[in-house]
């Protein structure tokens, strides 16, 4: 770093001050918006940091004008938060921020319009983003990091604020959104569901007023967490409404989109095409969808395992683990098709026999027993119709559409 | 000698019921002593100017007193004897008449009326107006916590000011330790006494006492011999003070000889590193000063003075400083409140004195408290949480030799020969505890044996708050008070300093070493900071978890014992094998009944030691863990962050591998695997599986009423739903077999069935399709919970 004079620092210092001032008495919230992302590390504001560490007395700069002293609260703890992200400890700009934030909320809530919401969006992302990182450095320390909690709580009061009815309303969506990020983080999802009652079921919501970006990361996370529930209808809708109206250019949010679209998709019957796959790197599912078209229950099983720890984490792994009883319908089904192939009009008798003996070829070891078993939920959970004979040993289909597709329900509990 | 009684009248029961005492005058004069310093706190509190400037004059007066003391105390002059007694018999007397006044309180009045005989040099203090009080006040404020060590201190220290550097009398509090024991000690009480001498002027001892007292400053001897007069008991010093009064000669029993002081060298060791840590803080030290005491008379209480290994025990941190200080304001308004209540009983005073003295060595606080309460029966709870609390107050702890503990034991089996019915009841109402529980092994033998292991506990053991656990009736509450208000202290002082964070709070200070020797203890749950003297120590825990293990008792028995032990280990932050192997052993047993709640307490536990390195059956409770999850939660979400936190290690584990081999069965309602996975599965996984057997046998009906047709073989269905070797091990009388119980359970769940005309019996798929359904649980009780149902509980466990 370049010497930076005190008469530099301090016309720094002032010229942000000014800055903010001004920014204020415009209300304009995009520039107020720009004085607050700490984390952006935008020229202006490291500049301002390496100033402040210079000038250690930015504090007597804001008493000394009536002009300034009025933002103390806010800007005091902000230059310190400045300062100590600059000088790489997070744990303290995360702790100065909130203060800084705290005082802003307060100045907020007095504004009649909401001409300041870019500006709290800026800080509602920043006091996430440094609680991120404030964690991380605990964590290294072999400390408990419990900054994010906190950011969490933080904008909890936030989100109270905002959810009231008036013009400042469409700005909670947003900060919902970062509760949700930081809540699956943290794996306490729910939690999500106060904050989804009063999105959902308050009147003075309506949901099409929010901001576009909001709707879609809203719909991305209570899809997943409906994908949590197995509630698979809901899932697709909520992910489909985030998946079309997201941004075409935003390949990384459709890719995470697409990661449990796709999953639910398939449990409701519905393949997606392999260039699809491709496009957005989800070769992970490409053996799935492959092991549902073959009725290769072996290839389905090693797809898997071979992604257990991705699947878990994400948290897709019960999905796709259900789907096996689709490959067996499948399986089935060649062996009909098969069967009819053969001798039309014995094909709707299908012997145990020969379902263990295909299993076989799959290296799939199941006695009659459990073929059986496998057999009868089939039939229960609507998967084939017809009934089994246990005298004889048979599955007798039904000649009408043995084997009915799901068309986008899923399968039967 | 006035306001000694008065004092010493107050703290009441106890004192009363020490009627045996010949010593415990000395003790009334502590407690006594204290006494008015409370209540002069409170009074300053309401900000009546001049009890500020009385409380000034004390101390003022206190040196004085203490040259007195010192002079009367003079080697040589020791009266052990009836000097000494008369002293304790007058006191009696006097508390009764302390009781009516209650002038002794804070209120202002007492002071103006008659100005106590002042020194000389208290005139000066005596003088200042209520303005410069208050500086002088707070200066008391800091003092009392420690305030019997000043007292103490007092006498080596020339000046007054002296004492108060918590410095010096940290040395004088060493002093005392090593202090040799002839000595007559003056109890500096009195002198504080004599500052309420003006409320109660009708006691007639009145006057000599004050003439003692008067020559007493004459006296120009030295402080260092009143030292180690302290340290000795009162009573003797009384006994010096009482010549004059010749009335009182001759009443009791005395043994000087039992009043020994002398403290273990390791405690003083002690001391001297807790004193050490706040060299150069004044209000630290005095804070420390209190700890300390506490600490010992704790450690006096329980009779582990001498036992204890102090070279080794944690020194306590301290809170703030002025949060002890509060937890001495709150104790006068209790005080205060407990004053109007009816005098006890002083009948228990005419008790033969001498059976007293020889009883058991240990006795205990707790002990006296609870015959004064079985005792007088009318007398108050909260004279008791009084006693109790003044017990945990600085001034008693470092004197009170073993011998007033042994008095107050003696009274207590006094008590306890003449009220035999309270012995009686004991019993009763441990046998009642237990009786349900001894559904299987009921027989009279085995009653009487524990009848008698549970007396034996009572009169043979030492311990006696041990005993009280197993008193519900009687010792229940006055136990319950006395540890509450010994709790009062540590916990108050970390309510009231709310400034501190919990994290900042140093929880080595507040963790419990125990001294209970007992290997059986029933579970409480805990209402207040645990007492040392009732958590047994860790190797005395193995002992217990190996007794529990080897027990034959029923279930609800050995939760009970287990709770305790994990009480004990909680409370003393005991985290190691043991610890381990205490919460997996009450996980078996849970799993084994089917206690689905104590086990998720134990597994929840587990998780946590586990992550903490410790060693133990990880794999084999991780596989409980998910058959758990799976089982009995159905939470998406903890299955999955179960399923990702194995280990591939644990992935190849056999019963982790069952486990998750169960979680696919389940999943895909594949209940023909379920019941292959019920068969072979490995430790107690079975036990959690038959919690969930029921409703997979269910599922698996339906499911092939409605695939199945036209019929199912019975003998198919108790094959796949593992009916078959259900029974085989019966004992001979009435063997179910397992296709009778399928066909008993199909009929109970509606299921049609019919005869095909081989014989064999059929379920008719179609028809049953419609009709099938779940019944109630037979064991549903109109509460909700089956577990809560005592007989139905033990007729499952049995």
């Amino acid at each position: 770093m370049a010497y930076l004079s005190m008469g530099e620092s301090h016309r720094r210092i002032t010229d942000y001050l000014n800055r903010f001032a001004d920014a204020i008495n415009y209300q304009d919230g995009d520039s107020l918006a720009r004085l607050f992302s700490v984390s952006s590390d935008s020229p202006s504001l490291l500049s301002l940091a390496d100033a402040l560490n210079v000038f250690q007395d930015a504090n007597r700069l804001i008493k000394q004008s009536e002009k300034f002293s009025q933002f103390g609260e806010v800007v005091a703890p902000f230059f310190r938060s400045l300062q100590c992200y600059r000088l790489g400890n997070l744990v303290d700009a995360y702790g100065a921020f909130e203060k800084a934030s705290n005082a802003f909320i307060q100045e907020f809530r007095n504004w009649e319009s909401g001409w300041a919401l870019e500006a709290l969006y800026v800080i509602a992302y920043e006091i996430r983003v440094l609680a991120e990182r404030a964690d991380r450095e605990l964590a290294s320390n072999g400390k408990s990091p419990e900054k994010l909690k906190g950011a969490g709580s933080f904008l909890m009061k936030v989100f109270g604020v905002l959810a009231g009815k008036g013009p400042k309303r469409v700005g909670a969506l947003y900060v919902t959104c970062q509760l949700f990020k930081i809540y699956f983080k943290l794996g306490t999802v729910n939690l999500c569901r106060s904050v989804i009652r009063s999105i959902e079921t308050a009147r003075i919501f309506d949901f099409e007023e929010f901001p576009i970006r909001d709707k879609v990361t809203y719909m991305y996370y209570t899809g997943r967490l409906e994908v949590l529930n197995e509630n698979f209808p809901a899932a697709d809708q909520k992910l489909s409404y985030a998946l079309t109206h997201c941004c075409l250019s935003k390949e990384a949010n459709i890719r995470m989109i697409l990661k449990y679209l796709i999953p639910v998709k398939l449990s409701i019957g519905i393949l997606p095409k392999k260039q699809l796959l491709e496009n957005y790197d989800l070769v992970e599912y490409n053996n799935i969808v492959e092991a549902l078209k073959r009725g290769d229950l072996r290839l389905l099983r090693s797809a898997l395992q071979e992604n257990e720890d991705q699947f878990l984490r994400s948290g897709v792994y019960l999905v796709l683990e259900k789907l096996e009883l689709q490959v067996y319908q499948r399986l089935l089904k060649k062996i009909y098709i098969i069967q009819k192939q053969k001798d039309p009009s014995k094909a709707h008798q299908v012997k145990l026999e020969v379902i263990v003996k295909a299993l076989k070829w799959l290296e799939i070891e199941m006695d009659l027993d459990e073929v059986e078993c496998i057999v009868a939920i089939l039939i229960y959970k609507n998967l084939m119709k017809g009934y089994f004979a246990h005298k004889s040993k048979v599955v007798v289909l039904s000649k009408q559409d043995p084997f009915p597709k799901l068309n986008g329900k899923p399968v039967a509990s | 000698m006035l306001g000694l009684h008065t004092a010493g009248g107050y703290p009441s029961s106890g004192y009363n019921n020490q009627p045996t005492a010949s010593n415990s005058g000395s003790y009334a004069n502590y407690t006594s002593y204290q006494y008015p310093n409370y209540t002069s706190d409170t009074s300053s509190a309401y900000g009546s100017g001049s009890a500020p400037t009385t409380f000034q004059q004390q101390y003022k007066q206190w040196p004085e007193y203490y040259s007195q003391t010192e002079v009367t105390c003079a080697p040589g002059t020791e009266h052990l004897s009836a000097a000494g007694n008369s002293n304790h018999g007058s006191s009696l007397p006097s508390v009764s008449g302390g009781y009516p006044t209650p002038t002794n309180q804070p209120q202002p009045q007492p002071l103006p009326l008659p100005p106590p005989p002042p020194p000389p040099s208290l005139n000066p203090t005596w003088s200042q107006p209520g303005g410069a009080a208050s500086g002088a006040h707070d200066n008391y404020w800091n003092q009392t916590a420690p305030s019997f060590q000043t007292h103490l201190a007092a006498p080596t220290q020339p000046l007054y000011q002296n004492s108060l550097d918590s410095k010096t009398s940290y040395e004088n509090f060493q002093e005392l330790k090593t202090a040799p024991q002839g000595q007559n000690s003056q109890y500096p009480v009195y002198q504080v006494s004599q500052n309420y001498q003006p409320t109660s002027p009708t006691v007639p001892s009145f006057d000599a006492r004050r003439v003692s007292k008067l020559q007493i400053p004459t006296n120009p001897r030295i402080a260092s011999n009143a030292a180690l007069g302290i340290a000795k008991t009162e009573k003797d010093g009384s006994a010096a003070n009482s010549l004059p009064r010749p009335a009182y000669v001759s009443v009791a029993v005395q043994k000087p000889k039992d009043k020994p002081t002398m403290y273990p060298k390791s405690l003083c060791g002690y001391v001297e590193r807790a004193f050490g840590r706040y060299k150069d803080d004044d209000k630290k030290r005095e804070a420390c000063e209190a700890f300390m005491k506490e600490i010992i008379t704790e450690a006096i209480a329980e009779g582990t003075l001498y036992t204890r290994d102090w070279d080794s025990m944690p020194l306590f941190t301290l809170p703030d400083s002025h949060s002890v200080n509060t937890n001495y304001k709150k104790s006068p308004i209790r005080r205060s409140k407990s004053r109007w209540e009816p005098l006890p009983e002083v009948k228990m005073l005419d008790k033969p004195v001498s059976a007293s003295n020889e009883t058991g060595k240990f006795g205990s606080w707790d002990k006296r408290t609870f015959n004064g309460y079985s005792a007088t029966k009318d007398n108050s709870l909260s004279s008791f949480r009084f006693s109790a609390s003044q017990q945990k107050t600085p001034s008693k702890s470092a004197q009170r030799p073993m011998k007033r503990q042994r008095i107050v034991n003696g009274a207590g089996l006094t008590n306890n020969d003449d009220d035999a019915s309270s012995d009686g009841d004991k019993d009763q109402s441990l046998t009642a505890y237990y009786s349900g529980a001894m559904a299987l092994a009921d027989n009279p033998e085995e009653k009487k044996r524990r009848e008698s292991r549970s007396k034996r506990f009572e009169r043979g053991q030492g311990h006696r708050p041990d005993i009280n656990y197993f008193k519900p009736k009687n010792a229940g509450p006055a136990n319950l008070y006395t540890k509450r208000a010994s709790a009062l202290m540590l916990s108050k002082s970390f309510d009231d300093s709310a400034n501190q964070a919990v994290e900042d709070i140093d929880w080595d200070a507040l963790t419990v070493k125990g001294t209970c020797q007992e290997i059986e203890k029933r579970f409480l749950r805990l209402t207040s900071a645990p007492d040392p003297s009732t958590v047994r120590p860790e190797d005395v825990l193995e002992k217990a978890l190996l007794m529990v293990q080897n027990s034959q008792k029923n279930y609800l028995y050995k939760c009970d014992q287990l709770k305790s032990i994990r009480q004990d280990l909680t409370v003393q932050r005991i985290r190691n094998q043991l610890t381990v192997k205490v919460y997996e052993t009450h996980a078996r047993l849970a799993m084994e009944v089917g206690d689905l709640a104590e086990f998720n307490q134990c597994q929840s536990q587990l998780q946590i030691l586990y992550s903490e390195g410790i060693e133990g059956c990880l794999m084999e409770f991780a596989a409980y863990n998910l058959l758990c999850v799976i089982l009995h939660s159905n939470n998406k979400r903890d299955l999955l962050t179960s399923m990702s936190r194995l280990t591939q290690e644990a992935k190849e584990d056999g019963a982790v591998k069952h486990a998750l081999a169960v979680r696919a069965a389940v999943t895909s309602g594949n209940y023909v695997a379920f019941f292959k996975l019920y068969k072979s599965a490995p430790n107690l996984n079975t036990c959690l599986m038959d919690l969930y057997v029921k409703k997979m046998r269910y599922q698996a009906a339906v499911c092939m009423s409605k695939s199945y047709r036209p019929t199912v073989p019975i003998s198919y269905i108790s094959q796949i739903l593992g009916f078959s070797n259900a029974t085989a091990e019966g004992n001979g009388e009435k063997v179910l077999t397992g296709l009778d119980e399928c066909l008993e359970w199909l009929k109970a769940h509606g299921a049609s069935l019919i005869t095909d005309n081989t014989g064999e019996m059929q379920l008719d798929a179609k028809a049953s399709s419609s009709t099938l359904f779940m019944p109630e649980p037979e064991d549903a009780v109109a509460h909700g919970d089956s577990s809560l149902a005592v007989n139905d509980f033990l007729a499952r466990t049995s």
